[in-house]
């Protein structure tokens, strides 16, 4: 298959860099999921030193943007937690997540660029860490109790309950996953497609809308999990 | 202008929590199939081959159904908030 166009490819190509994956580990490192994973870490660097450094009582600019981002996100995870010790714990990590996969989905829609969470090693990263979370989160909590949780409030029920337990666990862990990146990547084909069939101009442009929506949706969607598995893993017994 | 905002944030709320809890509940099913085949054919080489699948099969389920639990227990509860400062306000104004 033909590569797409990737500017930062190609920017790594004239530097005489493996841009387009390999077997080596400079090349695993610089492969296009992993340049533009890095790309949306510094505008996510950026953006935090920006709204930080001139720092004023009145916001503007980007300060502002950012204020409201963090406080309605501040208050939509206080609405799940009910508290708000609980929610200054788990925040830092959501607030990433949304930032991330945010501005991930939304570099798929610039020509050139491509989204990071298009491919699935990404989405399993991002997915490894919330799910690692929220299990150490639960044995923060409740210590070794927190083993109670997978049994079922019935001792008799425990060898059926147990891998129950264990198999929603996995099925969280692939939906959580597998949705994102299904996503992603069904809009990025479906939009190629489109280009070299229907024409480049305007035949593009449902999917595109479409894929503005999707894009929100997924973010949207990921972040609430995140927060949903953590709540429910602090929580007080069953 | 705000009724059309409203329902469009109540109608893309409702899209991400349908599309959430169905792929959850699928892919829990999904991971106890796979899990109750791979005991089968590579673990036990196929011996009583059909059984631990579908048992696995209906174990999968049972977590899809509590994830399903879960989740929608946490969505209703938080439509439940959106829906009732609205009508407090509503009691006011009469």
């Amino acid at each position: 298959m033909e590569h797409p166009l990737l500017f930062l490819s190609l920017l790594l190509d004239a530097l005489g860099l493996p841009a387009h994956g390999g077997n080596s580990t400079l090349a695993k490192i610089l492969a296009p999921h992993m340049q533009y994973s890095f790309l949306s870490m510094i505008i996510c660097i950026v953006l935090a030193k920006m709204a930080t450094s001139n720092m004023q009582m009145i916001p503007k600019g980007v300060q502002n943007i950012m204020e409201a981002f963090v406080g309605s996100l501040e208050d939509f995870i206080t609405e799940q937690t009910h508290d708000k010790k609980k929610t200054l714990i788990i925040f830092p990590m959501i607030a990433t997540f949304a930032l991330y996969i945010l501005i991930s989905n939304y570099m798929g829609l610039i020509p050139g660029f491509m989204s990071p969470t298009s491919n699935l090693n990404v989405t399993l990263g991002c997915t490894a860490i919330s799910i690692f979370t929220y299990h150490a989160l639960g044995f923060r909590f409740h210590g070794i109790k927190y083993l109670k949780h997978f049994m079922g409030p019935v001792p008799a029920m425990a060898p059926v309950m147990f891998p129950i337990e264990i198999f929603s666990h996995i099925g969280r862990i692939l939906s959580l996953s597998i949705r994102l990146f299904g996503n992603m990547v069904s809009k990025e084909i479906l939009l190629g497609l489109l280009f070299m069939l229907a024409g480049p101009y305007l035949a593009p442009l449902p999917i595109m809308f479409l894929g503005v929506l999707v894009c929100l949706i997924q973010a949207f969607i990921f972040m609430m999990l995140s927060i949903v598995y953590s709540v429910e893993a602090m929580a007080e017994g069953h | 202008m705000s009724g059309v905002k409203e329902e469009l944030a109540s109608l893309f709320r409702s899209l991400s929590f349908a599309a959430t809890i169905s792929l959850s509940v699928v892919f829990s099913m999904f991971a106890g199939v796979l899990t109750g085949y791979y005991l089968d054919t590579w673990l036990l080489k196929g011996r009583i081959y059909p059984w631990l699948t579908i048992i696995c099969l209906f174990l999968g389920l049972g977590g899809g159904v509590k994830n399903f639990l879960i989740l929608s227990r946490r969505f209703s509860k938080e439509a439940e908030k959106k829906e009732a400062p609205k009508d407090e306000k509503d009691d006011e104004v009469q």
